[in-house]
């Protein structure tokens, strides 16, 4: 029987999917021989550039264009299943509104701050950045210029904005959106393990006998995992899952412990569990007295708001919020012997039973154990003290770096491991685990970047919040911003973002792929490639870099974020940007671009552009006439080989589907810390936390604290904000994709039936929601996805015309900085 | 302007193995074509004009009762003019 082309790829389509699932395929739809290349469609494997989960994608492509994708049958991750976001994967590119020529604010030829957006040429448009740039560092110095990142950056280019911020500029006021994601996480690994990153992987799915989720919607916003968590649940009578929220949501469909408790008491829960396990005599000493060390954490620590900010002022132990002192086993159990289980009922509002059963599965030894969190976790005041706190359970009961027995960060990001994180885009940090404020480390970097001794500064940058309130005070007055969306991201906008956009005294640079909120911001706008318009690397939340080749041409002039940063570099020579005294000692450097000292270094530029391969473009090598992927890559792995950051030789990365570090004498390493898993364990030693010095992992006391701000008479509902299926953060690529704008156009506030009927309101009312900073309209949501206890509300943030951000706090974590986008006051008045 | 296009996907449901049927029939409803199921587990194809089209419709599965994951396996998009002709293998 002939067989149409539509009939052709419906039997493709079905084989694939079958195939996936692991159900028997039926003679109808066993794939056809010649398979997809008979339709002329050129493949190739990249990650998916969305979420943390780092997805592999086969991309289609035909005359220049992506015509299908696939779910990659290789990628371990995913296992030839994509989410939904998957189908936008090539949309996304394509939006009517995608920017393709450099736009500046202009009145009668020239740059205006009050000037309308023109199109100008690249030559222009870096010419006014330069002299902008130049007039800033002049008068105030590298304190005055920032850039703010993303957990999208491909490893290079987080690697350029470090050497071109800290090494070029001499600023360290360089931070990624990912403080707003994960700083909390990438915080609590540093002090317990004094390594950053998860030690297992996702082959925990597979293995463990029980998950809890605290604060995570994997169902919605992690689709993949939760497709595999289903699996081991669905398929596995004896697996058990526990989900934690504030609210009802998707994920609490499959969960057999469901818990919802009040905004921030998941604090006295962690500390509830605790004393659990030790007063049922469930502590697994013998690991406990090997691998742990007790320490006490300061207490009272405020909420990292304005230092004159009442809070703040009456916080006694907001000065020194990190500290840690030494303790011992006793001291805790006494410490977390107040957190019982009457008393945390109390506090949370939880049903004993459900607690009791959630202790349960971290106390009963022969159970494996993963715990998965994201942003309920990190958005948190006590965002680090979480993270600990989890931590505390798994080491209490040796429940840890082994096969099913995982604590597990997931975080929002393709890179934000990769780049935010691994090459240290935080304004503390430096790449491979180390810091500005550590001299040996600062020298180490200015050895393998080949720059004078002395260079990089000792001081730490301004993080996220802090870089917008710096701003707006006028203390920061160049800004350079790339692959993200601020001012829609941050906390509070109208009181302390937005106001430092508009501030005469500032330059803000967007880059971008479209005109966000923060783009229509700026003074300045570049047109960015995106994602298989350049050649790229990433790194996902279970330590796996994966690389990807251009496949298609980024549109007009549109340029990579790598191109930008390494052509503005040439714009700067050292004598304008460093100090005499540095150029006095190394006199070589002088009269040279800052291209030549960082770029052209004779590393980044050792490769060739004979090595691209010749099957695919490459704008940047055509550009620069080397190969500067494969020499930052290079230079970059520097820090971390043999220090427990191992990557593989760069040409290794584009034949897989990606590995996992460390990679050591070319094997990835799935467990760390374990003995036959981990190669920096030495034989003998069974677990060895090797990234503190004493190879002892950190067990923490710290106590419930309240949030900065909860309802009251005036302000009577908790306000949450967050994600939904639909829409992947800001929405400044979802909501291009006309018909999923249609799906979910817009925000809505889902409530309780009952507290709309208290207030006279119905489903669809409109309504204003108004915090003491500010306010926004959106529409009454009583039914659908979202189930809301009594006095707590949810918004979703995607949504750039109904910008919650208006009315969240600014509170942060005091410890990681990271903003605390789950917890403030409202209240809701009819329109 | 380019020529209109037509976009055919599968994906699979993760369901509540009990729910299958159930399941079954209501992703019919939704005019989704159900190309094969198993306990647990059910293969879908969904066509449309645009990728977004699928998409939304794939959404609107994730979203059913007794559905725990709903994961894109494959999409491809070619011109609707092309769609009747013959196959050459």
């Amino acid at each position: 029987m002939p067989m149409t082309r539509r009939d052709y790829i419906k039997a493709q389509a079905t084989a694939a999917a079958a195939a996936a699932a692991g159900i028997p395929v039926a003679t109808a739809a066993q794939p056809i021989p010649g398979g997809v290349e008979a339709l002329r469609i050129r493949w190739s494997k990249a990650p998916c550039r969305f979420c943390g989960t780092g997805c592999g994608v086969m991309v289609g492509t035909r005359d220049g264009y992506v015509v299908a994708t696939h779910g990659d049958t290789q990628a371990e991750v995913n296992r030839g299943l994509n989410c939904v976001k998957g189908y936008f994967l090539s949309k996304i590119m394509y939006g009517e509104d995608r920017l393709t020529t450099p736009l500046l604010r202009m009145r009668d030829g020239v740059y205006a701050k009050d000037g309308d957006f023109q199109p100008v040429s690249w030559d222009e448009a870096f010419d006014v950045m330069a002299a902008q740039a130049k007039r800033v560092l002049a008068e105030k110095g590298p304190r005055a210029v920032a850039m703010f990142g993303s957990g999208q950056w491909t490893i290079w280019e987080g690697y350029a904005a470090t050497k071109l911020m800290r090494a070029g500029f001499r600023s360290n006021n360089l931070d990624p959106n990912a403080r707003h994601c994960m700083a909390s996480a990438a915080t609590a690994f540093m002090r317990t393990f004094g390594m950053d990153e998860p030690m297992g992987c996702y082959d925990d799915f597979e293995h463990a006998d029980a998950f809890v989720l605290w604060g995570s919607n994997m169902a919605e916003m992690h689709p993949i995992l939760w497709t595999r968590l289903t699996d081991r649940r669905l398929g596995h009578e004896h697996v058990r899952v526990a989900v934690l929220s504030t609210f009802t949501h998707r994920s609490m469909d499959l969960a057999d412990t469901p818990i919802i408790f009040k905004p921030g008491t998941d604090l006295a829960i962690l500390n509830y569990i605790a004393n659990h396990i030790i007063q049922t005599g469930r502590v697994n000493r013998d690991f406990v007295d090997k691998h742990t060390a007790f320490f006490t954490g300061a207490t009272d620590i405020g909420y990292g708001l304005r230092p004159e900010h009442a809070l703040q002022t009456a916080a006694t132990g907001a000065a020194n919020a990190g500290a840690m002192t030494p303790s011992d086993f006793e001291s805790f159990a006494a410490f977390v012997a107040d957190y019982t289980l009457e008393r945390t009922v109390e506090i949370s509002g939880v049903d004993p039973e459900l607690l009791v059963e959630l202790a349960e599965l971290y106390a009963d030894p022969d159970r494996k154990v993963m715990s998965l969190w994201t942003m309920g976790f990190n958005q948190h005041v006590r965002g680090v003290w979480a993270n600990h706190m989890v931590y505390n359970i798994h080491l209490l009961t040796g429940k840890i770096s082994e096969p099913g027995n995982s604590p597990f960060s997931l975080t929002g990001q393709p890179s934000a491991c990769g780049t935010a994180r691994e090459v240290g885009t935080f304004a503390h940090r430096l790449p491979a685990d180390t810091v500005v404020t550590n001299p040996e480390h600062r020298a180490h970097a200015e050895e393998i970047w080949e720059l004078p001794a002395g260079l990089l500064p000792d001081w730490v940058g301004a993080h996220a919040v802090e870089q917008d309130r710096q701003l707006k005070d006028s203390a920061i007055n160049f800004y350079w911003i790339q692959v993200n969306n601020n001012l829609q991201a941050a906390p509070n906008i109208d009181q302390e973002t937005y106001p430092g956009y508009r501030n005469p005294d500032n330059f803000i640079v967007v880059s971008d792929a479209y005109p966000t909120v923060t783009a229509r911001a700026a003074d300045l706008v570049l047109p960015a490639a995106m994602w298989v318009e350049k050649e790229g690397a990433y790194g996902n939340a279970e330590r796996r870099t994966h690389f990807w080749h251009q496949l298609v041409n980024a549109p007009g002039d549109a340029r990579s974020d790598l191109w930008q940063m390494m052509e503005f570099s040439k714009r700067f020579t050292t004598d304008e940007v460093w100090p005499e005294e540095i150029l006095a000692a190394a006199p070589e450097y002088r009269g040279k671009t800052l291209f030549d000292v960082l770029f052209a270094n004779g590393k980044a530029n050792l490769y060739p552009v004979t090595d691209v391969n010749p099957d695919y473009a490459n704008a940047e090598a055509a550009a620069f006439g080397f190969y500067p992927q494969k020499g930052l890559f290079e230079e970059y792995a520097e820090f971390g080989r043999s220090h427990g950051h191992d990557l593989a030789p760069f040409d290794t990365y584009h034949q897989n589907r990606g590995l996992r570090w460390p990679v050591v004498d070319g094997r990835e390493t799935l467990w760390r810390y374990r003995e036959g898993h981990d190669p920096y364990v030495n034989p003998g030693e069974g677990v060895s936390f090797y990234g503190r010095p004493d190879g002892r992992a950190v067990i923490l006391a710290v106590p419930y604290e309240p949030p900065a701000e909860s309802p009251d008479d005036e302000y009577g509902f908790w306000l949450v904000t967050g994600r939904v299926l639909e829409h992947w953060h800001s929405g400044s690529m979802t909501m291009r994709v006309p018909e999923l704008y249609k799906a979910f156009p817009g925000a809505v506030c889902f409530m309780h039936p009952e507290d709309a009927r208290a207030l006279g309101l119905n489903r669809g009312s409109e309504v204003r929601v108004i915090s003491r900073r500010g306010e926004m309209r959106s529409r009454l949501e009583t039914r659908g996805r979202n189930r809301m206890p009594r006095g707590v509300i949810f918004v979703p943030w995607f949504d750039a015309s109904q910008l919650i951000n208006k009315v969240t706090l600014d509170a942060n974590d005091p410890i990681s900085r990271q903003t605390d986008f789950k917890k403030c006051a409202v209240r809701i008045e009819a329109v | 302007m380019r020529e209109p296009m037509q976009h055919i996907s599968s994906a699979v449901l993760r369901v509540s193995p009990a729910a299958t049927d159930e399941v079954s029939g209501a992703v019919t409803a939704l005019g989704v074509e159900v190309a094969l199921s198993c306990p647990g587990r059910i293969v879908v194809l969904i066509e449309g004009p645009t990728s977004g089209a699928v998409g939304e419709v794939l959404t609107r599965l994730a979203l059913l009762d007794g559905v725990h994951s709903a994961c894109m396996v494959y999409e491809q998009a070619e011109p609707l003019s092309t769609m009747g002709d013959e196959q050459c293998l």
